[in-house]
Formats: C-alpha cells, structure tokens, sequence
C-alpha cells in the first residue's frame, strides 16, 4: 500500500474554510488520476502526500509511515527517498543545467543514488527516453521549451526509482499531442520499477490514461 | 554530502547571477581593500615612526623634556633649549660603557631644512628601521671642510646633484635674512631615502659649522672679525658645544643605569632617553587620527555588505520557484537556508580574497615610486595577526548578514502550504 488516508481533512490556519478528502488506498505499481475543478483541493492533497504539509486531521499514510507522527525532518527524508514531484511548470532549479537537475534526487537521497546506480548514466538514459535531444542535456532551463522542461521535471521524478510520483497538472502548459505523449512516456518508464503515479489534473481528457479515478468536489467540501 | 551539496549548488548558483553579483562584489573588494590599505599602513607607518631611530640605546642633550629632546634630536623639530659642552662630549667617550657616540650640532637651515653638524660616526652608527645602516646614494660622506651631504629628500626636492653650491642660512626656518654666504658649501655626497627625519637633513662637519661662525658671536657676524675660508683652514675649529648625542651601549643591561648617571652628571644638567620609549609615547599622541581612519574604512565595509544584502534580498524574491523545487526534491529548510548562507559567505569570502590580492599588487608596485617621490617607506611583508583578523572578520560578517536571506529562506522554506511554486495552494 503506497498510500492509504481516511477521513483525510484540512483546515488553512488563519482562516476558517476546511478541506475535506475522499478517503484513498493506492496499491504499489497502481495509477490513480484525481479529478476536480480550480478550488477543490487538489494541490492541497498532494503537499498531503508529499509531507510538505501536515494534516490536520483523519489518518494518512504514505510509504507506510504515518505522516501525522512524523517530524518535518523526517518527512522530508521521506519525500526525498521515496517520492518524485512534477509542479504545473517552473519545475526545474534555474542554474542547474537539464542533467544536474535529473540528478538532482541522487545528491539529496542516498536511497536514490543507490537505486540510480549511476546517477549520471540513469539519467541520460531517462531523457533519451523522454525523447529529450542529446544536445540539450547541458542546456540551463532558461534554454529549453516548456515541453521540454517538463520531460527534464519528469526524468528527475523517475530517477532512483521511488515508489510514488506525484504530478500536479504536469501538461498545462502543453498542446494535445505533447500532453497525451507525455503522459505516456510518463507512465511507461514508470511501469518500469513500478512506481505508482498520481496525476492530478481539472481535464476529464486524460482520464482515459489511468486505471483509477477520483472526483474531487467542487470546492470540496467548504464549511464556514 | 550535505555541505558538499549547498557547496556545489552555491557555487552554481552565484556563477548563474555572476553578472549581478559583479558590481556588488565588486564594491565590496574595493571598500575591503581600503579597509586592508589603511590598516596595513597604519602599522607600517607607526612601524617605520617607531623606528626612525633603531640602534641607538640613548639620546643626550641639555637637561630637557623627553619629548622636546626627541623631537629636535630626531625629527628637527623646535629647538634645544641648552648646549652639551664639548668636554663633556669627551668625557662621555671616555665612559668604558659605552659604545660609541655621535655629536650632533644643530642650528642652521638649508631652505627650510635643518644643517646637522655631525662626522663620519653618524653615517656609520645610524640606523633606523630593522638596524638598517644608511647609505650614501651618490658620491661619498663630507671630508672637506666646506663639504656637504645632503638627505635624499632635500636633493630630490630642491633639484641638487653632486658638486653644487650651497648657501647655509643662520638660524632655522625657511625663511632667513641672514646668511652665510661667504661660506658656500659644496655638495659631496647624497643619502639613500630611507623614510626616516634622515632624509630631511643637512649634514656638515663640525669642523664647517664652526669655521662659519667665527665672529658671529652677538648672532650676526661681525665684519672685522669672520674668517675667510681660507683662513678658517688654518685655525683650530674644535666645536665648544653641541646640541646632542647619540649613544650606543654595548651592554644593554647597562642602559638604564648610565641614563641615571647622565641624569644626574654633576657637570652639567643633562638629560638621557631611551629613543623606543619616546617614540611610542610621541605616537601615542600623533596616534590618535589612525584610529578615526580606521573606524570610518570600517563603515565603509559595513556599508558595502549593507548593499551585499540588498542585492541577494532582492534577487530572492525571484527565488520561490527554486526553493519550492528544491523543497519538493526533499531538500530541507536548514539546506536552504545554509545555501543563503554559503553564497554570502562567499562573496565576502571572495571579496576578502581578491582585496589581499590588489593591496599586496599595489605594495608591490608602488612601494619603490613611493620612497623615491614621498618618503614613505612601505614594506611588503606578511600580513600581521590585525591584518589576518580583518580580513577573516570579512567573510564572518558576510556570514552574519547573510542570515537575513537565510531566515528568509527558512521561513519561504518550512512555510506551510509550501506547495509549488505559486503561492495560491487551492489551483
């Protein structure tokens, strides 16, 4: 089980509105596509799973560790051992260049690096993959397409094989064919280790890539 | 593997903004050279003052104040206030303890700069600095009777070379009605520039000085009494008095106790001091302005950071994309925060290092010009334990206000609802 919430709710701290989640079991391997419009949590959700933030109240389980009992620290040991995290865009740190941006989880988890085996060689294989051309891998961000950056965001989340991938809206900024393209490659190097990968999205069209669904609410389930 | 980390990404990360970051550390190089420059001169100027006169265990003269004894001895400054007979010169020759003696006879100007009557001894015994002796520049010490040597800075100053004539004026100051212009000097020699009082004197024999103020006893000649300088050859010119002496003690342990017995000749009042002491009291007044320079270089430098932190604030509010990718990636608040850290650090590490590069480029070039043109003597020398301290208190202030960002950092870091990079988190 990669993940397992119940009663999974949330509250911003200084103001009164709360969150309240459809419970989730996620199997390992298994892909989950969480649907909802602007304002129903969904970003919310995945800071949730990716112990950035802290519940606040029901049971969430992730890597099956209790993340309610877990320190910040510890939490973000976790993250960088055993999740990969694709944002909407601006994934990639600006002065890094494509390959040092893959590597990235390598030099800040050993489980990764150990799991990359050659950090450097995994993830030029990764972007070859990803259909990302060779003359690019040295190229600072600023110097490729949004596509382009976007498959870079999806190589380093492959990297080290964690057992869970978390995408927020990663095809927004992408046209139709590059979207459902990317999905696919995404989802294949995934099968790969089986890693599990929960994409999130407001597009009811790429539903049919995932094998699980989730409705979120329209503003979730907002109480005053 | 962490601190290698925030290295490499630091590194990475400054060479992304080098073009911003140029200027800012630029200014920061800059203001700590001068803060470099002014302490290293401090030391080298109360160095080379302390030192004006080295080697020398004891300056006598007419019963006086240590200073005012100090300050016409050495620097030519003021006047005696009493002479030093002759014979009491020679008694102290006599003095088995002590080493040896130069005379020194003062009075006259030469265009504002002080006439030493003195002999070869001078030459010989005087040092200053690190026991350096001088050195004749060009031509060779006085032996004629109307032979002058002159200091490097009055020959440079006043545009003289070897053979010209010179025109000794009675009484100091720069501006004197009467002269001794029956009896012109030739310049036979000049010294080396050392940095020192030395190279604003005018040095004669006593033999010379004498011969010239045959007749002038009521302080004007007396025409039927003066000596032609031919004349003057023949006659007996043993000086009566002198103004001061300079000794050297071969035991040092004896120093003290001949400066009380001098203190207390009953021959005449006469007064004995210990040059170093003198010297470092003499500073500590003229001492004083060095401090106040070296506090306002310091607000300098505090001012060029103040701007260091200026430029990484702002270029951090461009930087919520990459905390937040950085964070995602399992980055830690402490990681980012020391990444803020390392980058201050560095420049001012950076600045630090470049600054002790032009300060010891500049010494090395300009020194020489500077002895030649100004008579300043500026040694490059290894930084001492202050100089040291300056430069590592560069980095640890750059480390101190580089945790403005780094808090900064810390906080956009651990923030909660840190998710992405835009801060809306409900998208």
């Amino acid at each position: 089980m990669v993940i397992n919430t119940k009663n999974l709710s949330w509250h911003w701290p200084d103001q009164g509105g709360s969150l309240h989640f459809p419970d989730i079991r996620l199997q390992a391997g298994d892909h989950l596509f969480i649907r909802g419009p602007s304002g129903s949590g969904k970003s919310t959700l995945l800071s949730l799973l990716s112990g950035l933030n802290r519940a606040v109240d029901g049971d969430i389980e992730v890597h099956g560790q209790d993340l309610k009992r877990l320190g910040g620290g510890a939490r973000d040991r976790l993250r960088a051992d055993c999740t990969g995290v694709i944002f909407q865009q601006f994934n990639l740190v600006p002065y890094l260049s494509a390959l040092d941006n893959v590597t990235l989880p390598c030099r800040l988890s050993a489980t990764r690096r150990r799991h990359a085996g050659q950090p450097e060689d995994t993830a030029r294989r990764l972007l070859r993959a990803l259909d990302l051309p060779d003359d690019s891998l040295g190229r600072k961000p600023a110097a490729l397409s949004t596509g382009q950056q976007q498959r870079v965001a999806a190589a380093r989340a492959l990297i080290g094989a964690p057992p869970l991938i978390l995408a927020d809206e990663p095809t927004s900024a992408l046209d139709t064919d590059n979207r459902d393209r990317f999905i696919d490659l995404l989802l294949a190097r995934a099968a790969d280790h089986g890693t599990s990968v929960v994409f999130v999205s407001h597009d009811p069209g790429l539903a049919a890539h995932f094998p699980h669904h989730l409705e979120l609410a329209s503003g979730g389930e907002v109480q005053p | 593997m962490r601190l290698s980390l925030a290295l490499s990404l630091a590194a990475a990360s400054l060479w992304h903004r080098r073009r911003v970051l140029l200027l800012v550390t630029l200014t920061l190089t800059l203001s700590v050279t001068l803060l470099l420059g002014v302490q290293y001169l401090r030391t080298e100027v109360r160095q080379s003052f302390n030192l004006s006169v080295s080697g020398t265990d004891l300056i006598i003269g007419a019963r006086s104040g240590e200073l005012n004894l100090l300050l016409y001895s050495v620097f030519h400054i003021g006047h005696a206030t009493n002479n030093l007979r002759w014979s009491t010169f020679q008694d102290l020759e006599q003095d088995p303890r002590i080493d040896w003696l130069v005379p020194l006879s003062l009075g006259d100007s030469y265009q504002g700069y002080r006439v030493v009557g003195t002999d070869r001894r001078f030459l010989e015994r005087y040092q200053y600095g690190d026991e350096q002796p001088l050195a004749m520049d060009e031509g060779k010490w006085f032996s004629d009777l109307f032979d002058v040597v002159l200091g490097a800075q009055v020959a440079r100053k006043l545009g003289h070379n070897i053979g010209d004539e010179v025109i000794l004026s009675h009484g100091g100051g720069r501006t004197s009605f009467v002269s001794h212009d029956q009896h012109p000097f030739r310049v036979s020699g000049i010294l080396a520039p050392t940095g020192t009082p030395v190279d604003r004197g005018v040095y004669v024999s006593l033999e010379g000085l004498e011969a010239i103020h045959v007749g002038w006893e009521a302080g004007v000649p007396s025409p039927s009494r003066t000596l032609s300088a031919e004349a003057a050859r023949d006659r007996n010119l043993t000086p009566q008095t002198i103004t001061a002496a300079l000794a050297g003690v071969e035991r040092q342990i004896l120093t003290f106790r001949i400066q009380r017995d001098i203190n207390q000749m009953s021959a005449e009042p006469l007064s004995a001091i210990l040059p170093g002491v003198a010297l470092s009291q003499l500073w500590q007044v003229l001492g004083q302005f060095e401090f106040i320079l070296l506090g306002i270089t310091a607000f300098v430098v505090v001012t060029s950071l103040a701007g260091l932190v200026t430029v990484l604030l702002t270029l951090q509010s461009h930087r919520h994309q990459e905390i937040a990718v950085l964070r995602a990636n399992g980055a830690s608040p402490a990681l980012i925060a020391g990444l803020y850290l390392l980058e201050c650090t560095g420049l001012a590490l950076l600045a630090a290092a470049l600054a002790s590069g032009l300060w010891y480029l500049a010494v090395a070039i300009l020194a020489p010009w500077l002895l030649e043109v100004w008579g300043v003597a500026i040694v490059l020398r290894t930084p001492t334990l202050a100089e040291w301290g300056l430069l590592a208190a560069v980095p640890v202030a750059g480390l101190i206000v580089g945790l403005i960002p780094a808090l900064r950092a810390w906080r956009m870091g651990s923030h909660p609802g840190g998710w992405g990079p835009t801060e809306d988190m409900t998208n």
